[in-house]
């Protein structure tokens, strides 16, 4: 795998002041970039474009109505779990990478506050997560209106920029791939279903009377607070014209811009308290 | 692993972290709580229950491996039975609906137990005739495909039949497949002898009694977890609930 990373002297030409840490931050996230293309994230994504688009022609024959539906549902369910999938492997790969090749200390050592790190990284992979976005989109218009096509576009990018955060987050929490990428996955079924979950947990004849059951079911409620509601984001019933979609994209931009904040805070503390 | 927890030990101290981290993450999570408070997710309601996906699609969902979709799909239709501003669970259910939920998750999982036991003891027993006979009538139709495994639902499809719908004809129907088709030995000699307990002038509590006792006691019942429903349901009985 090709790298990418800012050069030193990239990073220290601007010594001082708020702009100077700015463009740091902003050479940070385009290096990020960079290293993304170079992994081929977009050569996996066109392949599996080009491999739904063959499974949407597949579909088509057999189908004997709704074949516009069926095609836009079974893509964007696919290029969905592709999408996260490869930008939060592309993260962790990446922020794990710098830890083991200690570039992660060359650039603690650079003026520039570890807060600037974090939000160029951010930055770079938001960046990637807009491109993966616009890619898998494109093939949808033909098979769904285009103002759906737009929205179901950008909740995605939401979507993987929540994802960005919480890769980040294990990444720097676990310093492994394997353990960051498990951690990121669980975190993402979870976030997924945990609204069926709930749904089992209220069965009239639940055990309400068990001080066992209560206690879980609670703690189910309390894990559910927590996490964010991603079964909002990127609904499928958008492009198949059974669900509003402009009304959700205000809760999806809302939730996303809370829990982004919420994970980027928590990759912060974890990177002020690294002893490199 | 050691590596790691090495690694957590010898951090900075949590005070070395700037206040205005922690602020970001306190106020993130604090807006985070609202929202999720501010945004309830709805419960499943008895309108919701739409129809089951096909055997192909579970397969190709669970990847190849439906058995532990077909285990949750029982708990995703049993949580199918709120409905706000009425307490009697499962009444306004489309039960049509729930036998084709039932079916298919006999279809994927032939050997569990959960469905018949869900549609004798829960879908059946609800105050309306109609459904209740929709209920007992898919029992005796899925006994027909496994009599020795099945046998316990159709019993009580029977017992059912006879005391709450006080259809002695539909119950002596049961009761004699259960006599004509339950052969095998691990079958209890009282299941095949239930033509004769219904034909005696037993009330409803007796007949319960000398039922699920039977059951209980045969040591069929292995589950924990069935044998506390089970023990729940003859405690309801005894208090006149249904």
């Amino acid at each position: 795998m090709t790298t990418a990373r800012p050069s030193a002297a990239a990073l220290l030409a601007p010594r001082n002041g708020s702009a100077a840490q700015l463009r740091a931050i902003v050479t940070i996230a385009r290096y990020t970039l960079l290293e993304a293309l170079h992994s081929r994230i977009a050569v996996a994504a066109l392949i599996v474009i080009a491999l739904g688009i063959g499974f949407g022609q597949f579909t088509d024959m057999l189908a004997l109505t709704d074949s516009n539906g069926i095609r836009a549902a079974t893509l964007a369910a696919l290029y969905r779990l592709t999408a996260v999938f490869l930008l939060s492997s592309f993260t962790i790969a990446s922020v794990v990478r710098e830890h083991n090749d200690k570039s992660l200390e060359l650039f603690f050592s650079l003026p520039l506050p570890r807060a600037g790190y974090l939000l160029g990284k951010w930055l770079g992979c938001a960046m990637a997560a807009v491109v993966l976005a616009a890619l898998f989109a494109l093939p949808l218009a033909a098979s769904a209106p285009a103002p759906a096509v737009a929205a179901w576009a950008a909740s995605l990018t939401l979507e993987l920029m929540l994802m960005a955060s919480a890769s980040l987050l294990c990444a720097l929490t676990f310093t492994h791939v394997v353990g960051s990428l498990a951690a990121s996955a669980a975190f993402y079924a979870l976030s997924r279903s945990i609204g069926a979950l709930l749904a089992i947990g209220s069965s009239s004849v639940a055990p309400l009377e068990s001080t066992g059951f209560r206690a879980a079911n609670g703690l189910l409620h309390g894990i559910a607070a927590l996490l964010p509601r991603l079964d909002l984001f990127t609904r499928t019933a958008w492009l198949t014209g059974d669900a509003s979609t402009f009304a959700d994209l205000k809760l999806v931009a809302l939730q996303s811009l809370v829990y982004t904040v919420l994970l980027l805070a928590a990759g912060l503390i974890d990177l002020m308290r690294k002893n490199v | 692993m050691f590596d790691w927890l090495r690694q957590r030990r010898d951090q900075r101290a949590l005070s070395r972290v700037p206040a205005a981290a922690w602020l970001a993450f306190i106020a993130a999570l604090s807006v985070q709580l609202s929202f999720a408070m501010l945004t309830p997710r709805a419960a499943p309601s008895a309108a919701d229950l739409k129809a089951p996906p096909s055997v192909a699609t579970i397969t190709v969902a669970s990847l190849g491996d439906p058995l532990p979709a077909a285990k949750i799909m029982n708990l995703l239709l049993q949580a199918h039975d709120n409905q706000p501003g009425l307490s009697m669970p499962f009444a306004s259910l489309d039960y049509p609906m729930v036998i084709r939920w039932l079916e298919r998750i006999l279809e994927l999982d032939p050997r569990g137990p959960y469905p018949l036991l869900a549609a004798s003891r829960l879908y059946g027993e609800v105050p309306d005739a109609a459904r209740q006979r929709l209920m007992l009538d898919f029992v005796h139709r899925q006994f027909r495909a496994d009599p020795n495994r099945r046998w316990a639902a159709l019993a009580h499809a029977a017992y059912v039949a006879r005391h709450r719908l006080r259809d002695l004809d539909l119950a002596r129907e049961y009761a004699q497949s259960l006599r004509l088709y339950a052969t095998s030995t691990a079958v209890p000699a009282w299941a095949r002898q239930m033509e004769i307990l219904l034909l005696a002038d037993m009330n409803e509590l007796a007949t319960a009694r000398v039922l699920l006792g039977a059951l209980l006691e045969s040591g069929q019942v292995t589950d924990a977890a069935e044998f506390r429903f089970l023990s729940s349901r003859m405690s309801d009985i005894s208090h006149g609930k249904q």
